[in-house]
């Protein structure tokens, strides 16, 4: 296709052949071939230029519909035919060395080395059973109960401790012992708004709970931290 | 087969990325002068034993990868193989790799469409990535390769394209000087 409408800009440069003899219509052939190969980027290409194609053959039979010679300022941006070739010729320049590249990884993918193993670590931790969550926190939760006998009105809301839980961790620059998220949390109510912060940065992906082996701490560590 | 020559192969087939000469000197506690003696060493030792894998230089250091005569064997244990690049991919890649430094609008100039599907689809398999940027207006970011973009190809470093560059180079000179 790209060499078709290269043929296309050439004749309309008046070099090539009669440009109503031109078949537009096979620069359309590859559409098909494109469309099968169901990838967007080269669907667009295609129809893209396909367009191209139909714009420059209707200039060339139509050549009073579209002043060429003095373009209005609404067409100072327009690819000239000219340019369009260069353009067209470099392209093709780079679609080559676009081959040289697929030689490469083609013999490449023959070739196999040992695979990357799973890197420790919070980049790729183990899932922290929910259970284990919950016994921890039952025992942050009891300490808590038993330190607080009045119920106040609270102002720190989840999404508040979320931004504080945040810092928290951004400012560990690693992971964070579960329990000194709550060390400031005296009371009940505290205490929830801490965990539910906490669940709310885990399902975003914000935070990563770390429990490096069965019953051993649990922590938590930013998920920036973690990549 | 030398004991630094074997502790050599050691490291390579310990390691999922390809060592560098100066990693593998500090690992084996050696200069890289001796580390370069067993690297010649392993390179003759596994082509006259005819190994199912060869020392390759890829990405400034060596790699040991399996032979390409048994590619398929290995395919069929892992049961894997990589997806290719696709073409509008490939071709953005190819204006990057020669045109480095560069921006994405220069790339949907010289292609004619927006690349941006294409150069996200890089930047996510880590071939290109961001490397400045331009200093006219906008200030907008420019692409070059990665270290993982010569891993991924099997190439030493960039100046194995060469050839292909000037191939390159000439044609589009050609294509600038009037009819």
């Amino acid at each position: 296709m790209i060499d078709r409408l290269r043929q296309l800009a050439a004749a309309l440069e008046g070099g090539g052949e009669d440009p109503a003899k031109l078949q537009v219509a096979a620069a359309f052939t590859d559409l098909d071939a494109a469309y099968a190969a169901s990838d967007l980027d080269d669907q667009s290409l295609a129809l893209t230029l396909a367009a191209r194609a139909v714009e420059l053959k209707a200039r060339a039979l139509l050549p009073g519909a579209v002043p060429a010679e003095e373009p209005g300022p609404e067409d100072a941006a327009e690819e000239t035919p000219e340019a369009l070739a260069q353009r067209l010729a470099a392209y093709d320049a780079f679609r080559e060395a676009a081959q040289v590249l697929r030689t490469y990884e083609e013999a490449r993918s023959q070739r196999f080395g040992r695979p990357a193993a799973p890197a420790p670590g919070p980049a790729d931790p183990p899932p922290v059973p929910f259970e284990t969550l919950l016994t921890m926190f039952a025992a942050i939760w009891e300490r808590a109960r038993a330190d607080g006998r009045t119920v106040a009105r609270q102002e720190l809301t989840v999404l508040a401790r979320m931004d504080e839980l945040r810092a928290v961790l951004r400012a560990a620059a690693g992971p964070v012992a579960f329990e000194a998220l709550f060390a400031g949390d005296a009371r009940r109510m505290q205490v929830i708004v801490t965990f539910l912060a906490l669940l709310e940065l885990v399902r975003l992906g914000h935070a990563v709970l770390l429990q490096e082996e069965p019953f051993g701490p649990l922590a938590v560590v930013a998920a920036a931290v973690a990549e | 087969m030398s004991p630094l020559t074997a502790r050599v192969e050691a490291l390579l087939f310990a390691a999922a990325e390809p060592v560098t000469p100066v990693a593998l000197a500090q690992a084996a506690g050696v200069s890289e002068a001796e580390v370069g003696l067993a690297l010649s060493e392993l390179t003759s030792h596994l082509e006259q034993e005819e190994h199912g894998f060869a020392l390759a230089a890829v990405a400034g250091g060596y790699q040991l990868l399996t032979r390409e005569a048994h590619a398929d064997a290995v395919t069929a244990l892992l049961q894997r193989r990589r997806p290719p690049l696709t073409r509008a991919a490939m071709e953005t890649l190819a204006v990057i790799v020669f045109r480095q430094p560069v921006t994405r609008a220069e790339v949907d100039d010289l292609r004619g469409v927006r690349s941006e599907g294409a150069l996200l689809t890089l930047v996510e398999r880590g071939l290109v990535a961001e490397v400045g940027r331009d200093p006219g207006p906008g200030r907008p970011m420019r692409y070059g390769t990665t270290r993982r973009f010569l891993e991924y190809f099997g190439l030493r470093d960039l100046t194995d394209l060469e050839a292909a560059k000037a191939a390159l180079a000439q044609r589009v000179a050609d294509s600038e000087e009037p009819a």
